[in-house]
């Protein structure tokens, strides 16, 4: 057990969250015992596949799962306060006021039957108290935050009439339009086109500084991580595998995963061959005995096979789920 | 070892809404098990035996569980009789209606075009009809008889598949493997037969199922009214109009078993297609 | 470029799709034209990877749907052994089928779910050629090697694989039929992220082997990169640049491409810089600007740039640009 950091805007203790199919038949581990923490003012990475966890994990503490998910047990303490004890109404009043999401498509996040000053305007009419004149204000003013030219104009507009690039942004304003103190990023920018992708990444990290929002990115993309991350979180198979600052991460990746990962990973600098994972991603309604990812890996060997290794740290801030962490 | 059909077997019937299923069991094998199951001669009665109540009231027979009707006829056989009656019409109708349905479909979501128009303006204007007064009308015209009405019902049920197999073939058109298979030099035909019609399947099934209740239901009714089922053939539609007036007159055993019957049938197959929507539907579209 | 019919596999010239607009109730009339295609220039040669790259409303898919018989151009042509594609005879087509196939974005949609392994991979062979069924099944059985799955997932369904195999077994039917060009679109970009290296090595494996060209589209430049030996920038309907792999890395000539690369992730933290993006959203297809289609939103535009619309020259041997500064700074 670790000492609670002054400065921890978020500390998630041993969340478990299972998916149940089929009557409760088929238990599906999608976060296991998941620890960590995010200072104010952070920017942290949660990386993995798909079906790694990570996406659980943001609505798990946001207790949007799904009807088939379930939260066993953990804690997520936000302010000094676990999330997972709340009432829905209470909830209602962290969602989009204290800790905001913005997920990857969205098309799926717009409404494409309200205007976007209509839809900007709908989470500031319940967290505030603005109305009238001093509403439109605020929402030209969040339209500009986000780089948006010619509010008056777009605040009557559609979803529709915009492009990708755009409508992510307006997610993005109404995601920040409470001021937030975390705001998680679930893919973000997976569906936008690689100039516009940029242009989204140097948004945050205006936003970031501006307000002092924390930020949460959920991705697989290590080039985000690379450009945009300080702090690394990588999970497989419902379990963090690693954490480390992003230097550690791509200098001296530790968990063998993660050096996989790297290893197979395509870079414009370096066009070198390089080294694919074998094997599949795990089924998580059936994961192997021992560490999840021996199948998978070129150094297991029986201990990994039969005993599931426990987080061993390295170093402070760096830690690796692994018996023979690599070492360099 | 298991063979794969039995594991398969298992499988389904862990999952099946049970009672539904084994009620329809029941009736379906009553129905192909009528000539061994029934006590008695459906169509000829011993007026001797007349309105006997059911076994268990005074005055009714072992011989005759659930008593006999005004012709002397046994109540139980007719039921048995009639099941295979009312499930043979029921079946067949949805047999041609679902052909008739799909292929309209299939064309009108394929092509597209006027011939999409053409198709679905006259669904549309099928679909307006009313079901019952339309088959009292065809009847007339076509005179009674068990085939008739199976016609009948087939003729009017089609045009809620050719609306549901359309917009399913819509949104298949645009699929990846469909694509695929344009590319791979596919003629039309061969992605119809291929590709659009065993993917469609799933719902043209699920629709049936939950169709058949209303067949039944409509059979009955026609039937009831006189222009269905001609008599002395046991359906159960005509044990409910003959048993009519013997309701105040307390003879309740000619109208609550076959209206109980009925019951039975239609929320058996209406419980196992609202299961079958929920099982076939996200298991195809979320492959995941 | 040759004039040599064998020295090409698929020769575009000048191809346009420009699909009209139109609007109004009874009587429509064309407001407008969606230029998706706008003059382009290509040649696909034997055992060459080309990638595509582009942005959203670059025309790369366009381009794909015509050289696979799925869409028919306003104008242009492509040849195929000195005919254009779409006015081969019977014979001639069957032939074609059999040359190019295709493998698409996303697994799960590209394999018909009530077919099985082995009806999905021996359909091109079956409507494109006279086999036996005995011949059908050693070609399964071979391709399914090749590609790396047991043989015994011939009698599987789609629904039983995961993503990796999926997109395997497209890659089996569409080397069935032996053909020469692969159009590859998206192949990986809906794989998980540890597969993904799997199935590109598979492909330039078997592109080794079977002597195979690809024409690879892709919106991740550093895998295309990776995968091809030439590449073809797209914009708006056009190639702006053209070139050998390393050449036109290492020489970037046009200013789309250049912001292109400076827009794609670090490799490594440390090697991010603070750069400028290029302003302003994607142009639509629907507005092309007049000129060069790029000057809107090019930092060195000059007069000449809003008025005439460059062609591609050649600025080194295996490298082509459409602009005005071609080879300048």
């Amino acid at each position: 057990m670790r000492a609670m950091e002054k400065n921890a805007l978020l500390q998630v203790i041993g969340l478990t969250t299972y998916f149940f199919a089929f009557r409760r038949t088929r238990i599906v581990k999608a976060v296991d015992n998941v620890s960590f923490e995010v200072k104010a003012g952070d920017r942290l990475a949660l990386i993995g596949e798909s079906g790694c966890g990570k996406s659980t994990v943001a609505a798990s503490l946001l207790r949007v799962l799904p009807p088939s998910g379930e939260t066993v047990g953990g804690k997520v303490l936000f302010e000094g306060e676990d999330l997972l004890q709340k009432s829905n109404k209470e909830m209602n009043q962290v969602r989009g006021r204290k800790i905001a999401m913005i997920l990857q498509d969205p098309m799926m996040s717009l409404d494409p039957v309200f205007t976007i000053g209509e839809q900007i305007g709908e989470t500031l009419e319940r967290h505030t108290d603005l109305h009238g004149d001093s509403l439109i204000h605020r929402i030209k003013d969040l339209l500009l935050a986000v780089r948006i030219p010619e509010p008056e104009r777009r605040i009557k507009q559609w979803p529709h009439e915009m492009s990708g690039g755009m409508r992510q942004r307006i997610v993005g304003a109404i995601a920040i339009s409470c001021e937030p103190k975390l705001l998680i990023c679930d893919e973000a920018t997976t569906n936008l086109d690689v100039t516009i992708q940029l242009q989204y990444l140097n948004l945050l990290k205006e936003l970031q500084k501006n307000t002092g929002v924390t930020l949460v990115f959920i991705t697989h993309n290590l080039g985000i991580v690379a450009e945009l991350c300080e702090s690394v979180i990588v999970m497989y198979a419902g379990k963090i595998v690693e954490r480390a600052p992003v230097m550690d991460v791509f200098d001296s990746p530790a968990h063998p995963y993660t050096k996989a990962l790297l290893d197979a990973a395509f870079g414009l600098q370096d066009l070198r061959k390089r080294r694919p994972i074998p094997g599949e991603p795990p089924n998580l309604a059936n994961l192997p005995p021992g560490c999840s990812f021996n199948p998978r890996c070129m150094y297991a060997d029986d201990r990994c096979r039969e005993e599931e290794p426990p987080e061993i740290p390295l170093a402070p801030g760096r830690s690796a789920k692994c018996w023979y962490p690599v070492k360099d | 070892m298991e063979s794969e059909a039995w594991k398969w077997i298992k499988e389904i019937w862990r999952r099946v809404p049970k009672v539904a299923v084994i009620i329809l069991l029941v009736l379906i094998v009553t129905g192909i098990g009528a000539d061994f199951l029934a006590l008695h001669d459906p169509e000829i009665g011993d007026p001797r035996q007349r309105l006997l109540p059911p076994a268990w009231e005074a005055g009714g027979k072992w011989t005759y569980p659930l008593g006999t009707d005004t012709m002397g006829r046994d109540v139980l056989s007719r039921l048995i009789y009639g099941s295979r009656v009312s499930l043979l019409v029921a079946f067949a109708a949805v047999i041609i209606a679902g052909c008739l349905g799909t292929f309209l479909g299939l064309m009108a979501g394929f092509f597209g075009g006027w011939v999409d128009q053409v198709i679905m303006r006259f669904t549309d204007s099928w679909l307006s009809i009313p079901t019952v007064m339309f088959g009292v009308l065809m009847a007339v015209i076509l005179g009674p008889g068990v085939w008739n009405i199976v016609i009948i019902l087939g003729g009017t049920f089609w045009s809620r598949y050719a609306r549901v197999v359309r917009g399913e073939t819509l949104s298949l058109k645009t699929r990846d493997f469909v694509q695929l298979a344009k590319i791979a030099g596919c003629g039309k035909a061969r992605i119809i037969w291929k590709h659009i019609l065993p993917n469609v399947f799933n719902s043209v099934i699920t629709l049936s199922s939950l169709q058949i209740g209303i067949v039944i239901v409509v059979e009955a009714s026609l039937t009831f009214l006189g222009v269905g089922v001609p008599p002395p053939k046991p359906a159960w539609g005509l044990m409910l109009s003959e048993g009519r007036g013997g309701l105040l007159a307390g003879y309740w055993w000619l109208i609550i078993f076959p209206g109980v019957a009925i019951a039975l049938l239609v929320t058996s197959f209406n419980v196992i297609g609202d299961w079958l929507r929920r099982y076939l539907d996200p298991f195809y579209r979320n492959i995941d | 470029m040759a004039k040599n019919e064998f020295d090409y596999l698929l020769q575009i010239k000048n191809l346009k799709m420009h699909f009209p607009v139109k609007a109004g109730i009874i009587f429509d009339h064309v407001i407008g034209w969606v230029k998706a295609l706008d003059g382009v220039d290509l040649t696909i040669k034997p055992r060459q990877v080309l990638g595509l790259v582009g942005e959203s409303g670059s025309g790369k898919t366009t381009l794909a749907k015509v050289l696979l018989l799925l869409e028919k151009p306003t104008n242009g042509e492509v040849l195929f052994e000195g005919k254009d594609i779409h006015s081969l005879n019977d014979w001639e087509l069957k032939a074609y089928r059999r040359t190019i196939q295709a493998v698409f974005q996303d697994p799960f949609a590209s394999l018909s779910p009530r077919l099985r392994v082995q009806e999905i991979i021996t359909e091109p062979l079956e409507v494109s050629s006279t086999l036996s069924k005995k011949e059908l099944d050693n070609k399964v059985g071979e391709v399914l090697r090749m590609v790396g799955l047991d043989a015994g997932l011939r009698r599987v369904y789609p629904h039983e694989l995961s993503g990796g195999q999926r997109q395997r077994v497209a890659i089996a039917r569409a080397i069935s039929t032996e053909s020469k060009i692969i159009i590859l679109d998206e192949p990986t970009s809906a794989l998980d992220v540890s597969v993904r290296l799997q199935i590109v090595h598979l492909l330039m494996d078997l592109q080794k082997n079977l002597e195979l060209s690809y024409l690879l589209i892709g919106h991740d430049l550093a895998m295309v990169a990776y995968m091809s030996t030439d590449i073809a920038v797209m914009y708006l309907g056009k190639i702006i640049e053209f070139g050998e792999t390393k050449e036109l890395l290492k020489n970037t000539a046009h200013p789309y491409t250049q912001a292109l690369i400076a827009a794609s992730l670090p490799d490594h933290p440390r090697l991010k810089q603070e750069r400028t993006v290029i302003s302003g959203e994607i142009a639509s297809p629907l507005n092309v600007p007049p000129g060069c289609r790029f000057h809107p939103r090019c930092s060195r535009k000059k007069n000449i740039c809003q008025e005439e619309d460059p062609s591609l020259i050649a600025v080194e041997k295996n490298h082509w640009v459409a602009c005005h500064f071609n080879g300048g700074g």
